[in-house]
């Protein structure tokens, strides 16, 4: 079956449609993930050797790959270490499927899936309706908050995404690490990506509200927006010159932000343009364009909840 | 000097229970620390310097130039920042499952708590309600052990060490019983073993000084309970 292809979606990637491994119900776009083809091998299940040989021989015979440029996305990363004995035991580590129970404008959901393509980790995802009636999996998994997203690990789930990034970082460690090794440092990373969470919390007040109830929320934007610009700094990630924990729990929002600028009236590069800097240089890296959608449908998806809410 | 020798400094006020989580965590470790009581009303340049972006407390101070801010976030640092018992249990799954809870703990129940103690009426009646429906999820969560770390105190137990001690308090400082005698049997039983816990012992706070501050200060948290409900 052929799927269409929306305008905008990894525009860097030469987007080829495959079905996704759990196909969710086809309607329109907004329920697809395009994969290009170094995702096949990449989500691939590893632990099937016909696939690690079959994706060689493909790296073999692409040389640009084998010879990542410096700034390596995460794909080339993981390419390049596939010929060593690390990801034959890597694969041993993925004891049993992971399956993430995500909805796909969900940025909750898509720190997972940066999380989990930077860390190469192979997982099935799987689109829950979550609109409508809620998947008997989704339920059984997370009955105390029956949201997404939901990691499970041979059938034992893990819920909150913050938790899921900590959980990636302790269950597979011979990935590498997105918090870093020192207590004060991972102190601070997990003091930021927690701060992160109100950009949306925030945001999504924005839209919702009037009068002076949003023009409270604006000016809470634009405190929580110009203090994660002095946290970043001159630094080019929130770590310093690795991307990292906190980029990975705030760069979600970022496709939220132009719908929020034009909510809340205000410029992200004037309040905050060392952040407006660093959302492009994340969305350079393989792993964010390819689990995040263009602003444009953000704002879509953004416009058919205020109709669901009935909220002018 | 190892960092782990540095100074400790806690930035705390009289009746915070999240400040009292980090006392806890310290204490478990055997962790000396100096504690500097804040007057929330009159903030002081040492809060406001290390917690610009919260002001609030807790704060720890480690040394010279190491401050942490939010409860969780010190809990995890000292764990992983001093030697002594594991607050965190060394299972990845199990860590996970315990920072769920401590954040169901956070966001669920401590919201619907304080309220229903701070709030009247039909609004008081709706929070206790939740705060009721959530005692109920957490006290599964117990399942027949000791502390909810298993047999030795843990990340989740010092999360809901409000539980422990500040349910009688407001109770009695509000004359509001959220919870009743016969009520949360394994919650009960949880909470004596928890303040009969040494680490805890050690920073208990003086339970009549507790009661009077909360009666001293009802005014001030309808206040804030208030403010809170028109956002």
């Amino acid at each position: 079956m052929t799927m269409t292809h929306p305008p905008g979606l990894c525009p860097r990637s030469q987007a080829l449609a495959v079905p996704l491994i759990h196909r969710p119900r086809i309607d329109n776009w907004s329920t697809l993930r395009l994969l290009d083809q170094h995702d096949i091998l990449a989500h691939a299940t590893l632990h099937s050797s016909p696939i690690i040989n079959q994706s060689r021989a493909f790296l073999s015979s692409h040389a640009s790959i084998q010879s990542p440029p410096k700034q390596s996305s995460s794909v080339a990363r993981r390419v390049s270490s596939w010929s060593s004995d690390r990801d034959l035991a890597m694969a041993g580590e993925t004891k049993g499927e992971l399956v993430l129970l995500d909805f796909w404008v969900s940025p909750f959901g898509q720190r997972c899936r940066i999380a989990l393509a930077e860390k190469g980790i192979a997982y099935e995802y799987s689109e829950q309706e979550l609109l409508g009636k809620k998947s008997e999996l989704l339920l059984l998994s997370n009955p105390v908050h029956k949201k997404i997203p939901v990691l499970l690990h041979a059938g034992r789930p893990v819920k909150e995404s913050l938790v899921i990034l900590n959980y990636l970082d302790d269950a597979f460690l011979s990935s590498p690490p997105l918090l870093p090794a020192d207590p004060y440092a991972r102190a601070q990373a997990r003091f930021w990506a927690a701060y992160s969470d109100k950009v949306y919390e925030i945001g999504t007040r924005l839209w919702k509200l009037k009068g002076d109830a949003h023009a409270q929320a604006r000016k809470e934007m634009l405190e929580v927006l110009g203090n994660l610009d002095g946290e970043l700094g001159e630094k080019a990630f929130f770590a310093g010159d690795a991307f990292g924990f906190v980029d990975v729990a705030l760069v979600p929002f970022m496709p939220w932000l132009p719908s929020y600028e034009r909510y809340g009236e205000f410029s992200l590069a004037e309040v905050a343009p060392r952040v407006a800097a660093w959302a492009a240089r994340c969305g350079e890296r393989e792993s964010v364009a390819k689990s995040l959608y263009p602003a444009e449908k953000v704002d879509e998806f953004i416009t058919m909840l205020k109709k669901v809410y009935g909220i002018e | 000097m190892s960092s782990q020798a540095q100074p400790v400094k806690l930035i705390s006020a009289f009746g915070s229970p999240f400040a009292y989580r980090v006392e806890v965590a310290l204490a478990l470790k055997g962790v000396p620390y100096e504690l500097v009581l804040e007057d929330l009303d009159n903030k002081s340049e040492l809060l406001l310097k290390h917690n610009p972006v919260h002001k609030a407390v807790p704060v720890l101070l480690h040394g010279d130039d190491r401050a942490v801010c939010e409860s969780f976030v010190i809990v995890e640092y000292v764990d992983e920042a001093f030697d002594g018992p594991r607050i965190l249990p060394a299972d990845p799954y199990d860590r996970a499952m315990a920072r769920f809870w401590a954040h169901f703990v956070e966001n669920k129940l401590s919201k619907p708590f304080w309220m229903s103690f701070w709030t009247e009426g039909e609004v008081r009646e709706g929070f206790a309600k939740e705060a009721r429906e959530n005692l109920a999820v957490l006290e599964a969560q117990l399942d027949g052990k000791r502390f909810f770390g298993g047999d030795s105190l843990g990340f989740l137990d010092i999360a809901a060490c409000a539980l422990a001690i500040w349910l009688d308090v407001m109770q009695e400082a509000h004359g509001f019983r959220l919870v009743g005698d016969g009520e949360f049997p394994a919650l009960r039983r949880w909470a004596k073993e928890y303040t009969a816990h040494e680490a805890v012992k050690k920073c208990l706070p003086d339970r009549d000084r507790l009661v009077a501050y909360f009666v001293t200060n009802a005014e001030k948290y309808k206040g804030i309970a208030r403010a809170a409900l028109q956002q």
